[in-house]
């Protein structure tokens, strides 16, 4: 479909025409016009993908009473848990890599998800230790700082201060969280957790 | 009785090829350039090519043909990279358009889906889909004509329908995700999607998950009225709906622009969720008015009253 498209405006590209377009460059036009409306609207219209024309699902589904959520922890040598700044996955971008560890992660054999994690581990190390000193940290920042674009979904800067970064990872591990929306509102710790993944460094 | 006559490729020829000036367009060049080197500038697509090939592993080879993507290569790709950004800064400033806009729309296609190709191949709403069709469209259009770089030394252009049909096409492409975004809603969960407790849960989700909570006060609130989360739901179905009669009745957009900026802003500070693209509303103005006024201000201000010596030209 997009081979189609670019094909079609290299061949109008090339017979662009003077400011009062005859008839026949006018049928042309509406015939490169039809087939973009076409696409985008038949790719949404059929939730299909043809990407770059795409479905444009934004939240369209039923949210139930729970929610599952996957959530990736740094462990330190004492055992503790901390929460890993998003930055830290770049350039991963950790929205996509959170979903990469739902869907596909999960099902990889045992000795390939070590390799990952084991890469993985590293680099919210260096982070780490990049904050710690008070560092910029990722990728994304690189060229426009504060200007750049986010996320689609935003995140906390969590370790926006030295003062806020933990103590060196040994340990990283993967749950599955589970809560109901409403019991949350009165008690922030109604969670469940299930560990699905751990790595611990050799 | 009122007999309404309507032939429909009259109206299809009014509709796309209306001469009109040339600034739209320029406007909407800039624009779509400007927009796309913030996304570039902001991700680091090189650098995950360069990631582990364990990671790769999963992406069948259709797809990496498909994007023309093959791990490993990052050097490769940060020259693509620099390619890029130096397609879309001619395109931004209007030099060689046809060229650096077909450049970088074929680059954007490449590297769009780096940041999401792990897990699926549709890599939509990562703010790179509309710009790779806009700047495939611009590359067909005379879209330097005005606002480019040496476009002062060339006879003004006078009003064409060259200038109509692209701009029109632009500003359905950014006024169509809303459309999809509410027939989706009704496509998979139908008019229920707008109850209070579907919006609640979706604003209690995106403010408890612990990865994404920046603004979490908002959303909390709007949670617990129910009768708020009503009105949100049936709004935001409406609003996401009707906001494509804005380019087919120009006059809404007066409504429509600010309403879609307060409904980002909302969005954003209830549940954490950025709409990227909204520096691509800059579509929807219209530039020959926003032009004549800063005309009449500087003429009025005395900084040069025959700098903007405007022809009055028909609008979009």
């Amino acid at each position: 479909m997009f081979a189609l498209f670019v094909a079609g405006a290299v061949v109008l590209a090339g017979q662009r025409g003077p400011a009062d377009p005859d008839e026949r460059r006018k049928g042309r036009l509406s015939l490169f016009v039809l087939f973009v409306v076409a696409a985008t609207f038949g790719a949404s219209l059929t939730q299909h993908d043809l990407f770059p024309f795409a479905a444009w699902e934004l939240l369209p589904r039923w949210v139930g009473p729970n929610w599952t959520a996957g959530r990736l922890v740094g462990v330190d040598a004492a055992g503790v848990e901390h929460p890993i700044d998003a930055r830290a996955w770049e350039p991963f971008s950790g929205d996509e890599l959170r979903t990469w560890f739902q869907v596909v992660f999960i099902q990889l054999d045992s000795a390939t998800r070590d390799r990952i994690a084991a890469h993985l581990l590293d680099q919210a190390e260096t982070a780490r230790r990049a904050a710690a000193a008070g560092k910029r940290i990722g990728r994304y920042d690189r060229f426009l700082g504060p200007l750049r674009a986010p996320l689609t979904v935003v995140h906390p800067r969590l370790w926006a201060i030295p003062d806020s970064v933990p103590p060196p990872f040994v340990a990283l591990r993967y749950y599955r969280d589970r809560w109901s929306l409403v019991r949350r509102v009165r008690d922030p710790d109604a969670v469940s957790r299930q560990l699905l993944f751990e790595y611990r460094r050799r | 009785m009122i007999r309404v006559n309507v032939s429909f490729p009259a109206w299809w020829d009014r509709f796309w090829f209306t001469p009109c000036s040339p600034f739209g367009l320029a406007a909407a060049r800039i624009a779509f350039a400007l927009y796309s080197l913030w996304i570039v500038l902001s991700r680091d697509f090189p650098g995950v090519a360069g990631v582990p090939g364990e990671v790769w592993a999963t992406v069948t080879p259709q797809t990496r043909w498909r994007y023309l993507i093959f791990p490993g290569h990052p050097a490769l790709e940060y020259v693509l990279e620099g390619v890029a950004v130096a397609a879309l800064v001619a395109a931004a400033l209007g030099w060689r358009p046809r060229l650096s806009c077909l450049v970088s729309g074929l680059l954007l296609y490449h590297f769009a889906p780096y940041e999401a190709l792990l897990w699926t191949d549709s890599p939509y709403f990562r703010g790179l889909d509309i710009p790779i069709i806009g700047l495939v469209i611009l590359s067909v259009a005379p879209c330097a004509d005005a606002w480019a770089v040496g476009a002062r030394r060339r006879p003004h252009p006078l009003a064409s329908p060259e200038y109509r049909w692209p701009l029109v096409l632009l500003q359905l492409l950014v006024a169509s995700p809303y459309f999809f975004a509410g027939y989706g809603k009704l496509y998979y969960t139908g008019i229920r999607w707008a109850s209070w407790e579907n919006i609640r849960n979706h604003l209690l989700a995106f403010t408890q998950d612990d990865f994404f909570t920046v603004y979490t006060r908002l959303g909390s609130w709007v949670a617990a009225h129910p009768l708020l989360c009503g009105i949100i739901g049936a709004g935001t179905m409406l609003f996401e709906l009707s906001f494509i009669l804005s380019v087919f009745f120009p006059r809404l957009r007066r409504f429509y622009l600010p309403a879609a900026l307060a409904f980002h802003a909302g969005i954003l500070l209830s549940m954490n969720i950025y709409w990227l693209y909204w520096p691509l509303l800059a579509v929807l103005p219209d530039w020959d008015a926003v032009r004549e006024r800063w005309t009449r201000l500087r003429s009025v201000s005395g900084a040069g009253a025959s700098a903007g010596s405007a022809t009055p030209l028909s609008r979009t």
